[in-house]
């Protein structure tokens, strides 16, 4: 499999990118909700901590992978989908995109707020985005909430999507993005415009 | 015979409180002054400070030896950054700031490195009803009347009793806390 995407399918790096970076913000959102339910004691401090230092994570990945697709085609839209189901495909994208870069940034921006500088792993500490102040931090801590409530609106949307494109148009959108498969420059396919 | 040592009494109590009053009072200002603390939260720093506290400085920077220091903090004074921590701290597992208000240190010894303003005082710190040994370290910048002394003292909150179940032996708030102190005073002319 090559490592840049083709005509017909992602490479292996886009496909790497987009399988860690759905597991990894699967596991922060599970995290996320199991910290903030529990009563704080020093287990539950510690699984901020994780939180905090896979949600920095992310936000690499996330900048890595945003360069990757600037600076690389991608497979065309099947030829049939309309003017509109494009729009709502690149819309969305686009906004998986943005949403992953803004998540971990105001959960960045909370812990500056809150007076909890963010310790990546234990080896080194984040500067301080915001100085303290109570009244930020109680809006930030909605807006991160809110915000893993969109992501998992959106990422539903896109996986049912696949879903639809994978059985019932019986195209090739879900499988060209599947790891471990390869597939092959057709006829059909035209030149790669993208999404 | 009597009338020779009533004299020689009076003299010697004389001297003695006439030593006792050489070092000058000062008082602090408060607007002036700060005391914050720092601890490692999840291997991040957090801090925190307290708005309250007064200090009985006896100082004299040629007679480290005959100065005293007793500080006073208001335990419910403590402010930190995130609202429900600075509630969280002040209950009777953290600082239990309603049953003991205050926390003070007294200095047993204090004594001047040579040649610098660098000083130290060794004495009782008292929090939560607890009293152990601390060391304030710091440097005294003197100008006229007015003396800003600036310093710090490491405490292990276990020693007190800070932080108690779970929290008492766990490393995700470290045992060590860094209290520092910036103290603006003026002499009092009495």
């Amino acid at each position: 499999m090559p490592l840049k995407n083709t005509v017909a399918s992602y490479g292996s790096a886009a496909k790497f990118f987009h399988w860690l970076i759905f597991l990894l913000v699967a596991g922060l959102l599970t995290v996320g909700f199991i910290m903030t339910g529990r009563e704080i004691n020093p287990d539950t401090i510690r699984l901020y901590g994780l939180h905090k230092s896979i949600g920095i994570a992310v936000l690499l990945l996330a900048l890595l992978r945003l360069s990757w697709r600037l600076a690389n085609p991608v497979p065309a839209l099947p030829e049939w989908m309309k003017p509109h189901e494009r729009f709502l495909a690149h819309a969305s994208h686009w906004l998986l995109y943005i949403l992953i870069i803004v998540m971990p940034l105001s959960g960045w921006l909370m812990s500056s707020a809150a007076g909890f500088s963010v310790s990546v792993f234990g080896r080194f500490t984040l500067p301080d985005l915001v100085a303290p102040d109570k009244t930020l931090a109680e809006t930030l801590a909605a807006a991160h909430g809110l915000l893993a409530f969109a992501i998992i609106g959106l990422v539903t949307l896109h996986a049912a999507a696949a879903l639809l494109h994978h059985f019932y148009y019986k195209d090739n959108i879900l499988r060209r993005m599947l790891p471990f498969t390869r597939e092959a420059i057709r006829a059909s396919d035209t030149d790669a415009t993208g999404c | 015979m009597h009338r020779i040592l009533t004299l020689l009494a009076a003299s010697l109590l004389l001297a003695v409180s006439a030593r006792a009053a050489d070092a000058p009072a000062y008082e602090t200002v408060s607007k002036k002054s700060e005391i914050k603390f720092f601890a490692i939260l999840n291997n991040a720093p957090v801090q925190g400070r307290f708005r309250e506290f007064s200090a009985d400085i006896r100082f004299d920077p040629e007679q480290p030896d005959k100065s005293h220091i007793a500080a006073e903090v208001n335990t419910g004074s403590i402010v930190v950054s995130h609202a429900d921590a600075e509630k969280n701290i002040q209950l009777p597992e953290w600082l239990s700031t309603e049953k003991f208000p205050k926390a003070s240190f007294k200095s047993k010894k204090i004594t001047r490195m040579p040649f610098s303003d660098n000083y130290y005082a060794e004495g009782d710190m008292t929090i939560k009803g607890k009293t152990a040994p601390a060391t304030l370290n710091f440097h005294l910048q003197q100008k006229g009347d007015v003396a800003v002394a600036k310093g710090f003292v490491t405490l292990k909150r276990s020693a007190y009793g800070i932080g108690k179940g779970e929290w008492a032996k766990d490393d995700a708030l470290k045992d060590e806390v860094r209290v520092e102190f910036r103290i603006f005073a003026k002499k009092m002319t009495k």
